[in-house]
């Protein structure tokens, strides 16, 4: 497929040469300096490897993945290798099941350590970003409780986010945490640190539960490192469930698109779109998700 | 809370009797209701008025117009002026609404405005103003509702705790002991976290008194933990269809007396 920012510079190249575009400059595409990546978890292939899922990612037309931590790192760099992949971000492997919040002191611990192991692996991949959960709220974790102990955890790992110049971004998720814009920057301000060092990877499909990401987005801002692309539909929410929401292709739920990327071009948001798309009936499979997604980046 | 009385439509006196007949010792009505009309069934049946609903009001704290939102806070005060006429501690406030319009932001810094305009009365009439926790898409986390009560400084402005509302959300009985002293009134409802993944959001509250996912155990304890001595609403959102309203009244509050026992 046609890569949308090589088309662009060809275009430009044409105004430079003296051709007469001006009229169709309006109609032109906005230029916006956004690459695709997708989620290795998300990815659709017959061929289940590391590799084998690589070349799907690549064959689909994405320039970026977001690999686990706590992969095997040796297999993942020559993945990327091979593929001529970027590293888009690391999403941490502990921190659903080792959270930064548990009751537990040790189960804390061990999430700390996969963020560690993330961070040396977003290193070893050349990623300048990680996706954290910070924890979550449950029947035994209060959400002062989650606060304290996540905010504890996380000044933990800044040492080390410093000292390998990657940055600890935390993702808004399903783990009735954070549960407003004005909180996630008071989060964040809490900890303290430049968004270089500690900032935000904003989930846009995860916020149409309760809110809206145009709004969001706006909010955290400069804060913003990363950004997952992800439908939701809140008709199927209201009509049959709550994790139904998702159970929707992209393009075809409640997501406000244009709205979403007008915010993003407010707050000069630059870099990676990470897919977490999920795809059932998708004419094309993940050749349709990104050309999907190329129409949503040029909106 | 007369806005769900099993029969929105019969006569207010008509209402508060059938309450008293059901062993209610209040009412919550709500803030258009003519002043003297409900003192009168106030003093007829001895039904006391629990908390004055003014969500009609303060909702349109989040209008992006000026004059809609002077108006709010007009309304606001004759609310307040007029709970202390019915001997109510606390009306109930909704603030505002976060919407595709209004952004979070725009929402608290609307409230906070209005809220404060009435804080002079609220003080002055000894009135709490009690923010509701809603499905307004505002303050969602009960660390953000004990910022926003405390950026007041006054002890009139506090919780009215909805205990149905935030269980999509989180646990009742945590918010509880996070808002504590904050907490001026209790709305009781009922939740069921099973309807609202497997069915739709707002089936949620299709359930009746106890059958939902509500921890009326651990929620009772957290009350009696913060020697919370006030009212508790209910506000049946659930409302099975031909019914004999009396007879309703009556299954609630014998489900409510379970409840309160717990």
């Amino acid at each position: 497929m046609k890569n949308r920012r090589s088309f662009l510079t060809s275009a430009a190249a044409t105004a430079v040469s003296g051709f007469a575009i001006s009229s169709c400059a309006q109609n032109a595409p906005k230029q916006r300096n956004i690459k695709k990546a997708i989620m290795y978890s998300t990815i659709k292939s017959p061929e289940k490897t590391v590799l084998g899922k690589f070349k799907a990612a690549k064959e689909a037309g994405y320039e970026g993945l977001e690999a686990n931590g706590g992969m095997n790192q040796q297999e993942v760099i020559d993945a990327y290798g091979q593929t001529g992949l970027k590293s888009a971000s690391v999403c941490c492997h502990t921190h659903w099941k080792q959270t930064l919040t548990d009751p537990d002191e040790k189960v804390r611990e061990e999430g700390l350590q996969g963020v560690l192991q993330t961070l040396r692996d977003a290193k070893a991949y050349g990623a300048t970003s990680i996706l954290v959960v910070p924890g979550t709220c449950s029947e035994t974790v209060a959400y002062d409780q989650a606060w304290e102990r996540s905010i504890t955890q996380i000044k933990k790992a800044v040492p080390l986010a410093k000292e390998l110049g990657v940055a600890i971004s935390i993702e808004n998720v399903w783990n009735n945490f954070i549960l407003s814009p004005l909180e996630a920057v008071r989060f964040l301000d809490e900890i303290g640190e430049p968004s270089s060092v500690v900032g935000w990877h904003f989930d846009i499909g995860n916020v149409l539960r309760y809110g809206w990401p145009e709004q969001w987005i706006k909010v955290l801002g400069k804060r913003i490192n990363r950004i997952h692309v992800k439908e939701y539909s809140t008709k199927k929410m209201k009509d049959e469930g709550l994790w139904k929401g998702f159970d929707v292709e992209i393009m075809e739920g409640d997501n406000n698109w244009p709205a979403i990327m007008k915010a993003l071009d407010d707050i000069g948001y630059e870099g990676w779109a990470i897919s977490e798309q999920g795809i059932k009936f998708l004419p094309g499979g993940m050749k349709g998700l990104t050309e999907r997604m190329d129409k949503i980046l040029a909106m | 809370m007369l806005a769900t009385f099993p029969d929105r439509k019969l006569p207010l006196i008509e209402k508060f009797r059938m309450l008293k007949q059901a062993g209610f010792d209040g009412a919550e009505p709500a803030i258009a209701e003519n002043a003297d009309e409900v003192l009168r069934a106030r003093d007829e049946t001895g039904v006391q008025i629990a908390s004055m609903s003014c969500g009609g009001a303060s909702r349109m704290f989040a209008s992006a117009l000026a004059p809609a939102r002077a108006k709010a806070v007009e309304e606001l005060k004759v609310g307040l002026r007029n709970a202390k006429r019915y001997g109510t501690a606390s009306i109930l406030v909704v603030p505002g609404v976060v919407d595709e319009k209004t952004t979070y932001r725009q929402n608290w810094e609307r409230c906070t405005e209005c809220i404060k305009a009435c804080v002079p009365v609220a003080e002055e009439t000894g009135v709490k103003m009690a923010i509701e926790n809603v499905w307004n898409n505002f303050l969602q986390s009960p660390m953000e509702c004990v910022q926003f009560i405390d950026q007041f400084g006054s002890d009139k402005v506090a919780m009215h705790f909805d205990i149905g509302n935030m269980m999509a959300l989180g646990w009742p009985e945590q918010w509880i002991e996070i808002i504590g002293k904050r907490i001026a009134c209790v709305h009781i409802k009922e939740f069921s976290r099973t309807k609202m993944m497997e069915e739709g959001k707002r089936k949620g509250f299709e359930v009746d008194y106890l059958d939902g996912d509500n921890d009326w155990a651990a929620i009772m304890k957290s009350l009696r933990d913060l020697n919370y001595g006030g009212w508790a609403i209910v506000e049946p959102a659930y409302r099975p269809k031909d019914i004999d309203p009396m007879e309703r009244l009556m299954e609630i509050s014998k489900r409510l007396d379970r409840i309160l026992a717990s």
